[in-house]
Protein backbone atom coordinates (compact mmCIF):
# COMPACT_ATOMS: atom_id res chain seq x y z
CA UNK A 1 0.00 0.00 0.00
CA UNK A 2 1.91 3.17 -1.32
CA UNK A 3 -0.89 5.26 -0.54
CA UNK A 4 -1.30 4.15 3.08
CA UNK A 5 -1.44 6.93 5.49
CA UNK A 6 1.65 7.63 7.17
CA UNK A 7 2.62 6.99 11.00
CA UNK A 8 2.10 10.82 11.74
CA UNK A 9 -1.34 10.82 10.03
CA UNK A 10 -2.67 7.72 12.01
CA UNK A 11 -1.44 9.48 15.34
CA UNK A 12 -3.81 12.70 14.68
CA UNK A 13 -6.43 10.88 13.27
CA UNK A 14 -6.64 8.70 16.72
CA UNK A 15 -6.20 11.48 18.93
CA UNK A 16 -8.99 13.68 17.32
CA UNK A 17 -11.46 10.39 17.72
CA UNK A 18 -10.20 10.17 21.23
CA UNK A 19 -10.98 14.19 21.94
CA UNK A 20 -14.24 13.80 20.60
CA UNK A 21 -15.09 10.37 22.20
CA UNK A 22 -17.88 10.72 24.01
CA UNK A 23 -20.71 8.10 24.51
CA UNK A 24 -19.61 5.12 22.39
CA UNK A 25 -16.09 5.92 20.70
CA UNK A 26 -16.94 3.22 17.89
CA UNK A 27 -19.27 5.95 16.05
CA UNK A 28 -16.69 8.24 16.61
CA UNK A 29 -13.89 6.09 14.65
CA UNK A 30 -16.13 5.35 11.96
CA UNK A 31 -16.94 8.98 11.42
CA UNK A 32 -13.18 9.73 11.41
CA UNK A 33 -12.01 6.48 9.16
CA UNK A 34 -14.84 5.78 6.90
CA UNK A 35 -16.82 8.90 6.44
CA UNK A 36 -14.58 11.52 6.70
CA UNK A 37 -10.91 10.15 5.43
CA UNK A 38 -11.71 6.97 3.45
CA UNK A 39 -9.17 5.16 4.84
CA UNK A 40 -11.40 1.92 5.57
CA UNK A 41 -14.64 1.09 3.23
CA UNK A 42 -17.90 0.43 5.62
CA UNK A 43 -17.41 -3.40 4.49
CA UNK A 44 -13.71 -3.65 6.08
CA UNK A 45 -14.72 -0.97 8.95
CA UNK A 46 -17.36 -3.91 9.50
CA UNK A 47 -14.85 -6.74 8.93
CA UNK A 48 -12.83 -4.74 11.55
CA UNK A 49 -15.09 -4.59 14.23
CA UNK A 50 -16.39 -8.27 14.37
CA UNK A 51 -12.75 -9.14 15.09
CA UNK A 52 -12.21 -6.34 17.61
CA UNK A 53 -15.30 -7.47 19.35
CA UNK A 54 -14.51 -11.04 19.25
CA UNK A 55 -11.04 -10.07 21.12
CA UNK A 56 -11.38 -9.15 24.88
CA UNK A 57 -10.33 -5.62 25.93
CA UNK A 58 -12.07 -2.50 24.90
CA UNK A 59 -12.90 -2.47 21.24
CA UNK A 60 -11.71 0.77 20.19
CA UNK A 61 -8.27 0.00 21.73
CA UNK A 62 -8.33 -3.06 19.82
CA UNK A 63 -9.23 -1.37 16.49
CA UNK A 64 -6.35 1.15 16.91
CA UNK A 65 -4.16 -1.48 17.23
CA UNK A 66 -5.47 -3.75 14.50
CA UNK A 67 -6.00 -0.27 11.84
CA UNK A 68 -2.44 0.77 13.06
CA UNK A 69 -1.00 -2.65 12.05
CA UNK A 70 -2.21 -2.87 8.81
CA UNK A 71 -1.19 0.45 7.21
CA UNK A 72 2.27 1.34 9.34
CA UNK A 73 3.18 -2.17 11.14
CA UNK A 74 4.13 -2.08 14.26
CA UNK A 75 5.27 1.61 14.81
CA UNK A 76 1.27 2.37 13.26
CA UNK A 77 0.04 0.05 16.41
CA UNK A 78 1.93 2.21 18.74
CA UNK A 79 0.79 5.54 17.08
CA UNK A 80 -2.57 5.07 17.55
CA UNK A 81 -3.27 3.35 20.78
CA UNK A 82 -0.53 6.32 21.63
CA UNK A 83 -2.56 8.93 20.55
CA UNK A 84 -5.87 7.18 22.10
CA UNK A 85 -4.68 6.31 25.35
CA UNK A 86 -1.94 8.50 26.76
CA UNK A 87 -3.54 12.74 26.08
CA UNK A 88 -6.98 11.49 27.76
CA UNK A 89 -5.08 9.22 30.41
CA UNK A 90 -2.79 13.02 31.71
CA UNK A 91 -6.34 14.86 31.52
CA UNK A 92 -7.78 11.99 33.60
CA UNK A 93 -4.80 12.24 36.31
CA UNK A 94 -5.20 16.02 36.42
CA UNK A 95 -9.15 15.09 36.79
CA UNK A 96 -8.29 12.79 40.10
CA UNK A 97 -5.75 15.40 41.68
CA UNK A 98 -8.47 17.71 41.22
CA UNK A 99 -11.08 15.29 42.51
CA UNK A 100 -9.09 14.62 46.24
CA UNK A 101 -9.22 17.93 46.53
CA UNK A 102 -12.29 19.52 45.85
CA UNK A 103 -14.19 16.26 46.68
CA UNK A 104 -15.53 17.48 50.49
CA UNK A 105 -16.70 20.54 49.11
CA UNK A 106 -20.68 20.59 49.38
CA UNK A 107 -21.12 22.20 46.12
CA UNK A 108 -19.10 19.55 44.18
CA UNK A 109 -20.27 16.60 46.05
CA UNK A 110 -23.85 17.33 44.62
CA UNK A 111 -22.79 17.95 41.19
CA UNK A 112 -20.51 15.08 41.67
CA UNK A 113 -24.21 13.90 42.93
CA UNK A 114 -26.20 14.45 40.02
CA UNK A 115 -23.87 13.81 36.89
CA UNK A 116 -23.19 10.11 39.18
CA UNK A 117 -27.13 9.89 38.27
CA UNK A 118 -27.04 10.93 35.11
CA UNK A 119 -23.77 8.68 34.42
CA UNK A 120 -25.74 5.32 35.88
CA UNK A 121 -29.06 6.17 33.77
CA UNK A 122 -26.39 6.25 30.23
CA UNK A 123 -25.15 2.67 31.66
CA UNK A 124 -29.02 1.60 31.45
CA UNK A 125 -29.44 3.03 28.08
CA UNK A 126 -26.02 1.06 27.12
CA UNK A 127 -27.99 -2.19 28.83
CA UNK A 128 -31.30 -1.60 27.23
CA UNK A 129 -29.80 -1.81 23.68
CA UNK A 130 -27.96 -5.21 24.37
CA UNK A 131 -30.97 -6.59 26.06
CA UNK A 132 -32.59 -5.50 22.30
CA UNK A 133 -29.81 -7.22 20.38
CA UNK A 134 -30.16 -10.42 22.83
CA UNK A 135 -34.09 -10.64 22.05
CA UNK A 136 -33.87 -10.27 18.25
CA UNK A 137 -31.44 -13.22 18.32
CA UNK A 138 -32.43 -16.37 20.54
CA UNK A 139 -34.52 -15.68 23.36
CA UNK A 140 -35.14 -19.02 24.31
CA UNK A 141 -31.74 -19.26 25.20
CA UNK A 142 -29.98 -15.64 25.70
CA UNK A 143 -32.45 -14.70 27.96
CA UNK A 144 -32.08 -17.32 30.57
CA UNK A 145 -28.50 -17.21 30.53
CA UNK A 146 -28.12 -13.71 30.79
CA UNK A 147 -30.44 -13.72 33.83
CA UNK A 148 -28.70 -16.46 35.40
CA UNK A 149 -25.40 -14.57 34.76
CA UNK A 150 -26.80 -11.27 35.97
CA UNK A 151 -27.71 -12.79 39.07
CA UNK A 152 -25.16 -15.04 40.31
CA UNK A 153 -22.74 -12.09 39.98
CA UNK A 154 -24.62 -9.86 41.70
CA UNK A 155 -26.08 -12.45 44.39
CA UNK A 156 -21.92 -12.81 44.72
CA UNK A 157 -22.27 -16.81 44.46
CA UNK A 158 -19.89 -16.52 41.31
CA UNK A 159 -17.09 -14.16 40.14
CA UNK A 160 -17.13 -12.55 36.47
CA UNK A 161 -14.33 -15.55 35.35
CA UNK A 162 -16.02 -18.11 36.97
CA UNK A 163 -19.50 -17.25 35.95
CA UNK A 164 -17.59 -17.18 32.20
CA UNK A 165 -16.12 -20.33 33.06
CA UNK A 166 -19.26 -22.49 34.07
CA UNK A 167 -22.09 -20.60 31.94
CA UNK A 168 -19.87 -19.37 29.08
CA UNK A 169 -19.51 -23.45 27.73
CA UNK A 170 -22.90 -23.72 28.03
CA UNK A 171 -24.31 -20.85 26.05
CA UNK A 172 -21.32 -21.69 23.66
CA UNK A 173 -22.86 -25.01 22.89
CA UNK A 174 -26.06 -24.06 22.34
CA UNK A 175 -24.82 -21.04 20.10
CA UNK A 176 -22.61 -24.25 18.00
CA UNK A 177 -25.31 -26.52 18.09
CA UNK A 178 -28.20 -24.25 16.67
CA UNK A 179 -25.89 -23.30 13.36
CA UNK A 180 -25.89 -26.85 12.78
CA UNK B 1 6.45 10.02 45.94
CA UNK B 2 6.09 8.23 49.39
CA UNK B 3 6.88 4.21 49.06
CA UNK B 4 5.87 2.48 51.57
CA UNK B 5 4.60 -1.07 51.72
CA UNK B 6 1.11 -0.16 51.22
CA UNK B 7 1.54 1.29 48.13
CA UNK B 8 3.95 -0.83 46.54
CA UNK B 9 1.01 -3.66 47.40
CA UNK B 10 -1.79 -1.42 45.81
CA UNK B 11 0.59 -1.67 42.67
CA UNK B 12 1.06 -5.31 42.25
CA UNK B 13 -2.30 -5.90 43.18
CA UNK B 14 -3.59 -3.04 40.61
CA UNK B 15 -1.34 -4.50 37.90
CA UNK B 16 -2.00 -8.56 38.63
CA UNK B 17 -6.26 -7.67 38.69
CA UNK B 18 -6.53 -5.61 36.14
CA UNK B 19 -4.66 -7.31 33.23
CA UNK B 20 -6.01 -10.34 33.96
CA UNK B 21 -9.85 -8.86 34.02
CA UNK B 22 -8.65 -7.05 30.70
CA UNK B 23 -7.56 -10.52 29.18
CA UNK B 24 -11.86 -12.14 30.03
CA UNK B 25 -13.30 -8.47 29.36
CA UNK B 26 -14.89 -10.10 26.25
CA UNK B 27 -17.42 -6.92 24.84
CA UNK B 28 -15.24 -4.31 26.69
CA UNK B 29 -14.77 -3.31 29.96
CA UNK B 30 -17.89 -2.57 30.85
CA UNK B 31 -18.51 -6.46 31.05
CA UNK B 32 -16.29 -6.46 34.08
CA UNK B 33 -17.40 -3.68 35.81
CA UNK B 34 -18.61 -5.59 38.50
CA UNK B 35 -15.62 -7.15 39.37
CA UNK B 36 -13.55 -3.89 39.21
CA UNK B 37 -16.34 -2.42 41.77
CA UNK B 38 -15.92 -5.46 43.82
CA UNK B 39 -11.78 -5.10 43.83
CA UNK B 40 -11.74 -1.27 44.41
CA UNK B 41 -14.39 -0.86 46.87
CA UNK B 42 -15.06 -4.46 48.90
CA UNK B 43 -11.99 -5.82 49.04
CA UNK B 44 -9.22 -3.67 48.72
CA UNK B 45 -11.28 -0.32 50.04
CA UNK B 46 -9.74 2.09 47.54
CA UNK B 47 -12.24 4.34 47.39
CA UNK B 48 -16.24 4.12 48.99
CA UNK B 49 -19.49 3.18 47.03
CA UNK B 50 -20.20 6.63 46.37
CA UNK B 51 -16.48 7.71 45.03
CA UNK B 52 -16.95 4.55 42.45
CA UNK B 53 -20.27 6.43 41.40
CA UNK B 54 -18.33 9.83 40.91
CA UNK B 55 -15.04 8.35 39.10
CA UNK B 56 -17.45 6.62 36.86
CA UNK B 57 -19.61 9.79 36.06
CA UNK B 58 -16.01 11.84 35.56
CA UNK B 59 -14.35 9.29 33.14
CA UNK B 60 -18.16 9.49 31.13
CA UNK B 61 -17.78 13.46 30.38
CA UNK B 62 -14.31 13.10 30.00
CA UNK B 63 -12.20 13.25 26.22
CA UNK B 64 -11.50 9.24 25.82
CA UNK B 65 -13.25 6.32 26.24
CA UNK B 66 -15.17 5.39 28.85
CA UNK B 67 -12.89 2.21 30.14
CA UNK B 68 -10.86 4.97 31.19
CA UNK B 69 -12.48 5.03 34.79
CA UNK B 70 -9.25 2.51 35.12
CA UNK B 71 -7.56 5.35 35.17
CA UNK B 72 -9.06 6.95 37.80
CA UNK B 73 -9.52 3.69 39.80
CA UNK B 74 -5.74 3.07 39.63
CA UNK B 75 -5.23 6.87 40.79
CA UNK B 76 -7.48 6.50 43.67
CA UNK B 77 -5.60 3.33 45.08
CA UNK B 78 -1.61 4.65 44.34
CA UNK B 79 -1.05 8.07 43.10
CA UNK B 80 -0.15 9.17 39.37
CA UNK B 81 2.45 5.90 38.95
CA UNK B 82 -1.43 4.08 39.94
CA UNK B 83 -3.07 5.33 37.19
CA UNK B 84 -0.05 5.03 34.55
CA UNK B 85 0.10 1.09 35.62
CA UNK B 86 -3.76 0.32 35.60
CA UNK B 87 -4.08 1.72 32.02
CA UNK B 88 -1.04 -0.26 30.81
CA UNK B 89 -2.55 -3.00 32.04
CA UNK B 90 -5.65 -2.58 30.51
CA UNK B 91 -3.90 -1.66 27.19
CA UNK B 92 -0.93 -3.55 27.22
CA UNK B 93 -2.16 -7.33 27.45
CA UNK B 94 -4.94 -7.07 25.39
CA UNK B 95 -2.79 -5.41 22.53
CA UNK B 96 -0.68 -7.89 22.48
CA UNK B 97 -3.16 -10.25 22.23
CA UNK B 98 -4.62 -8.43 19.10
CA UNK B 99 -1.64 -8.05 17.40
CA UNK B 100 -1.09 -11.53 17.44
CA UNK B 101 -4.47 -12.84 16.56
CA UNK B 102 -5.23 -10.27 13.36
CA UNK B 103 -2.30 -11.81 11.51
CA UNK B 104 -4.21 -15.75 11.78
CA UNK B 105 -8.03 -14.24 11.92
CA UNK B 106 -8.47 -14.65 8.20
CA UNK B 107 -7.57 -18.58 8.95
CA UNK B 108 -10.62 -18.79 11.49
CA UNK B 109 -13.07 -15.92 10.46
CA UNK B 110 -15.56 -17.93 9.15
CA UNK B 111 -14.98 -20.99 11.09
CA UNK B 112 -17.92 -22.56 13.10
CA UNK B 113 -16.15 -23.03 16.55
CA UNK B 114 -14.88 -19.17 16.28
CA UNK B 115 -18.84 -17.59 15.47
CA UNK B 116 -19.89 -20.23 18.45
CA UNK B 117 -17.44 -18.77 20.80
CA UNK B 118 -18.43 -15.61 20.26
CA UNK B 119 -22.04 -15.69 19.81
CA UNK B 120 -22.43 -17.79 22.85
CA UNK B 121 -20.63 -15.71 24.82
CA UNK B 122 -22.93 -12.20 24.14
CA UNK B 123 -25.54 -13.45 26.96
CA UNK B 124 -23.16 -14.18 29.41
CA UNK B 125 -21.57 -10.85 29.41
CA UNK B 126 -24.40 -8.97 29.04
CA UNK B 127 -25.63 -10.74 32.28
CA UNK B 128 -22.36 -8.94 33.84
CA UNK B 129 -23.71 -5.29 32.11
CA UNK B 130 -26.65 -5.98 34.09
CA UNK B 131 -25.23 -6.73 37.22
CA UNK B 132 -22.93 -3.13 36.52
CA UNK B 133 -26.20 -1.53 36.35
CA UNK B 134 -27.54 -2.45 39.36
CA UNK B 135 -24.66 -1.36 41.00
CA UNK B 136 -23.88 1.97 39.42
CA UNK B 137 -27.43 2.71 40.27
CA UNK B 138 -27.22 1.36 43.55
CA UNK B 139 -24.17 3.34 44.35
CA UNK B 140 -25.26 6.78 42.48
CA UNK B 141 -28.62 7.02 43.74
CA UNK B 142 -29.44 7.29 47.24
CA UNK B 143 -32.25 10.30 46.75
CA UNK B 144 -35.58 10.86 44.73
CA UNK B 145 -34.14 13.18 42.94
CA UNK B 146 -31.40 11.31 41.63
CA UNK B 147 -33.98 8.26 40.51
CA UNK B 148 -35.49 10.92 38.82
CA UNK B 149 -32.70 12.17 36.86
CA UNK B 150 -31.37 8.26 36.33
CA UNK B 151 -34.81 7.46 34.89
CA UNK B 152 -34.94 10.50 32.69
CA UNK B 153 -31.67 10.03 30.95
CA UNK B 154 -32.18 6.29 30.87
CA UNK B 155 -36.01 7.53 28.96
CA UNK B 156 -34.60 10.03 26.48
CA UNK B 157 -31.87 7.61 25.50
CA UNK B 158 -33.57 4.76 24.42
CA UNK B 159 -37.06 6.02 23.63
CA UNK B 160 -36.16 9.27 21.83
CA UNK B 161 -33.60 10.48 19.47
CA UNK B 162 -32.53 13.20 21.87
CA UNK B 163 -29.57 13.25 22.77
CA UNK B 164 -29.50 12.73 26.70
CA UNK B 165 -26.10 14.47 27.46
CA UNK B 166 -28.00 17.96 28.17
CA UNK B 167 -29.28 16.22 31.07
CA UNK B 168 -25.76 15.69 32.32
CA UNK B 169 -25.42 19.05 32.77
CA UNK B 170 -29.00 20.28 33.85
CA UNK B 171 -28.08 17.68 36.61
CA UNK B 172 -24.80 18.70 37.89
CA UNK B 173 -26.50 22.27 38.32
CA UNK B 174 -29.28 20.71 40.35
CA UNK B 175 -26.86 19.01 42.19
CA UNK B 176 -25.00 21.56 42.92
CA UNK B 177 -27.67 23.52 44.33
CA UNK B 178 -27.94 20.98 46.78
CA UNK B 179 -31.30 19.29 45.22
CA UNK B 180 -29.81 15.70 44.40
Amino acid sequence: MTDAPTTREIFFAFFRITMLAFGGAIAWVHRGLVVERKWLTEHEFAETLSLCQFLPGPNITNFAVVVGMRFRGVRGALAALGALVVPPMFILIAIGVIYEHVAGVAAVRGALNGLSASAAGLFVVLLVNLMRGLVRSRPAVNIPVAAASCALVLSGFLSIPLALLTLGPISIAAAWFRRR
Amino acid sequence: MHAGHEFWVALGVLFTRVSVLALISFGGVNTVLPALHHLAVNEQHWMTDRDFASLFALASVSPGPNFMVLTLIGYKAAGATGAILATCALCIPTSLLAFAVVKVWDRFKTARWRVAIQEGLVPVTVGFVGAAAVLLVRASDNSIPAYAITAAVAVVGTATRFNPLWIFAISAVVGALGWV
